[in-house]
């Protein structure tokens, strides 16, 4: 009987007959006539619920970019990286699969003129999801959301842009960046 | 002044108009080069030269 736990593959087999094993992949599929297999498989990275995962914030309110000009968001702080593949703004699994990832930006201040933004999940430089929606003219805090599956192959890349009004962005928890694995390809 | 405000400088008629709506695509992925035109299709207006943003102040 295969089973499987949180981070965890296992199989077990009757006591009235060996199982034996050359091979056990990361699906807990057992192959081969040698040698006695006992024990539990742990499930290395990507593995069924082994995928990376991560959740970023910024270090501090970012500056006001450019108007109408696509502007990576920078997140110098993570909340956590499970496998270390965020760095430099960008998350790289290395691992391909299907990963929900999704971010969100709020604008540091009211009281400007009303104008279009778009929040975009940039997959390898290029907008790949994307979500427009107005901002300003009122005095509230206006922000922005995208998210979505993303398929990422072991060398693709994901990170967030911004564009629209000239104002600063949001340091606080209103700004972010996070993901993780949903399926392995 | 930015790259967004040297191309409202050429063409005064981008005044108020939204650029990524009207085929032009200006990136800045946070890294040394800065702002930059990364897709220029508008439907009739050609894309700035460099000596031409080089000629508008900052």
């Amino acid at each position: 009987m295969a089973y499987i736990g949180k981070g965890v593959i296992g199989v077990e087999h009757p006591s009235t007959s060996a199982l034996t094993a050359t091979s056990v992949t990361s699906t807990g599929a057992v192959s081969g006539t040698t040698g006695t297999f006992s024990g539990v498989v742990t499930a290395g990275a990507g593995s069924i619920g082994m995928g990376a995962a991560f959740a970023a914030r910024p270090s501090s309110g970012q500056s006001a970019p450019s108007a109408d000009t696509f502007t990576k968001v920078a997140f110098g702080t993570e909340t956590f990286d499970t496998d270390g593949k965020f760095a430099s703004d960008r998350f790289t699994p290395t691992i391909a699969g299907y990963y929900q990832i999704n971010g969100g930006v709020s604008y540091a201040n009211a009281n400007y003129s009303a104008a279009g933004a778009i929040i975009a999940i940039y997959k390898n430089g290029s907008s790949h999801l994307a979500n427009a929606n107005a901002v300003g003219g009122f005095e509230a805090r206006h922000g922005l959301s995208v998210s979505g599956l993303v398929y990422l192959d072991s060398d693709d890349y994901v990170e967030l842009y911004i564009y629209g009004v000239n104002q600063a962005l949001d340091g606080g928890t209103e700004t972010f960046f996070n993901g993780g694995m949903v399926r392995k390809a | 002044m930015t790259l967004y405000e040297k191309i409202i400088q050429i063409y005064p008629a981008l005044e108020g108009k939204d650029f990524y709506s009207n085929g032009i695509l200006l990136q800045n992925d946070g890294d040394d080069r800065g702002d930059y035109i990364k897709e220029w299709n508008h439907a009739s207006l050609t894309k700035p030269t460099q000596s031409q943003l080089d000629a508008v102040g900052d």
